[in-house]
């Protein structure tokens, strides 16, 4: 059994991720050009909080105060921000909700001028 | 069937079959499906019927079920069939004074949600007949609940039959027993915990105490929000704020560890509990919850830690 990430660890290129964390937000839903749907929500644990976006079905049940043990999750850089996924063969998984401290701050989804030179300069991962 | 051949099999009193039901309505009631609730008050109705021992305390665990401020039809129908089970076996509900106690505590205090359709009004009229035959028979068993007896004998008297009761209270207290002087002597006498816990579902209590012990102070916000999304965001369920503050002034007492950090202060959630009623009627009632015991203080019989 692998162990947990922690928020604050978590970086661009990161793959098979396994952590907890509390859904403090869900944002609106927007169409992809390809049909689907993606909400973006911003998730915590006691270390800091990220957004993660989320596919179609998925995006409609998760509701601010769950407590969620996403697996086989990645990370990437999306228009300068680090953002989390669900990886393929991974899922989301309600364990519980409300019982979790979290951090608010810091907020490892703030534009990161980093995370965009490198992307410019073709490094991003 | 079923039934019969687990009484026949059993050698423990049913012991292990009570803990298990009392286990599941504790932690999974809320996700049970309706077929499964209706299982589960059948199973009920057929251990009470045999008179199996420990059944009242699973009666009482059916009751705590049954959420305060909330109208919705699955809450209703608990509330309605646990009644029609408490007054089929009048008999038995007669054998255990603590049940009586809280099966008073449980519906005086629903009287107040049911009102508005005609199906409220008629489970209301159930509830007072059942609430004033136990207060009239059995006076001094429900006198155990002590003060918040009468805050919720409040809450009802503009109920004809409650305003009768009211009048015997004042005037006439020997009517209702022997040993009641009156209404001074019950409010001098300290509800017990069980009494203020038994009006909060498993889940409220999970919250509230998850809060008042993990939560730090200046983080609560989200919290607030997301118990107030689930528990008090119609107009029907501002009356559960007594409720809430009644347990967090009675029941949460925090350890002087607790008290000394930075974690949620209980009169911070009391300060939210408060201003964020929107019903000055409930808003009034909430703030007289919160000063019940200090009008009535009596070092030698009461905690500091209520007031």
């Amino acid at each position: 059994m692998s162990t947990e990430t922690l928020v604050k660890d978590i970086k661009p290129g990161l793959k098979n991720l396994n952590l907890i964390f509390i859904v403090l937000e869900t944002g609106r839903v927007t169409k992809t050009k390809d049909g689907h749907e993606v909400r973006t929500c911003k998730v915590a644990d006691k270390t800091g909080s990220i957004n993660i976006s989320v596919w179609d079905d998925v995006g409609n049940l998760i509701q601010p105060g769950d407590i969620i043990r996403l697996t086989k999750g990645y990370a990437s850089v999306f228009k300068g921000c680090l953002t989390l996924y669900t990886g393929r063969g991974g899922d989301l998984q309600k364990i519980g909700e409300f019982c979790m401290v979290y951090s608010e701050v810091p907020n490892f989804s703030e534009p990161n001028p980093e995370y965009v030179a490198q992307q410019s300069q073709g490094k991003g991962v | 069937q079923c039934y019969r051949d687990l009484a026949l099999v059993s050698r423990d009193g049913m012991n292990i079959v009570l803990n298990k039901i009392n286990h599941i309505l504790m932690e999974k009631y809320l996700k049970l499906q309706d077929t499964c609730r209706t299982q589960l008050v059948w199973l009920l109705r057929e251990l009470v019927k045999s008179g199996v021992l420990g059944a009242d305390g699973v009666c009482m665990t059916f009751m705590k079920q049954i959420a305060g401020g909330d109208v919705t039809a699955k809450n209703i129908w608990l509330a309605e069939n646990v009644l029609e089970i408490l007054t089929e076996q009048r008999e038995w509900v007669l054998k255990s004074s603590l049940l009586i106690a809280m099966a008073v505590y449980t519906y005086l205090r629903l009287i107040v949600d049911h009102h508005g359709t005609a199906q409220l009004q008629a489970l209301r009229q159930k509830e007072v007949e059942f609430c004033i035959s136990l207060l009239r028979e059995r006076f001094m068993d429900c006198f155990m609940i002590g003060r918040d007896l009468v805050r919720l004998l409040q809450n009802v008297a503009r109920i004809p039959e409650f305003e009768q009761l009211w009048k015997d209270i004042i005037h006439n207290p020997q009517v209702l027993s022997a040993q009641f002087t009156g209404v001074l002597q019950l409010l001098q006498s300290r509800t017990s915990r069980k009494f203020l816990a038994c009006r909060l579902t498993p889940d409220m209590e999970t919250k509230l105490l998850f809060m008042t012990s993990r939560v730090r102070f200046g983080q609560q916000k989200r919290y607030q929000d997301w118990f107030q999304r689930q528990y008090l965001s119609t107009p029907d369920s501002q009356s559960l704020r007594c409720d809430l503050i009644r347990y967090i002034c009675g029941v949460v007492h925090p350890s002087n560890e607790v008290l000394s950090s930075d974690i949620l202060p209980r009169w911070a959630i009391i300060g939210w509990l408060l201003t964020t009623c929107t019903s000055n009627v409930a808003a009034s009632n909430a703030k007289l919850a919160l000063f019940y015991d200090w009008l009535f203080f009596s070092p030698e019989k009461d905690s500091i830690m209520n007031i």
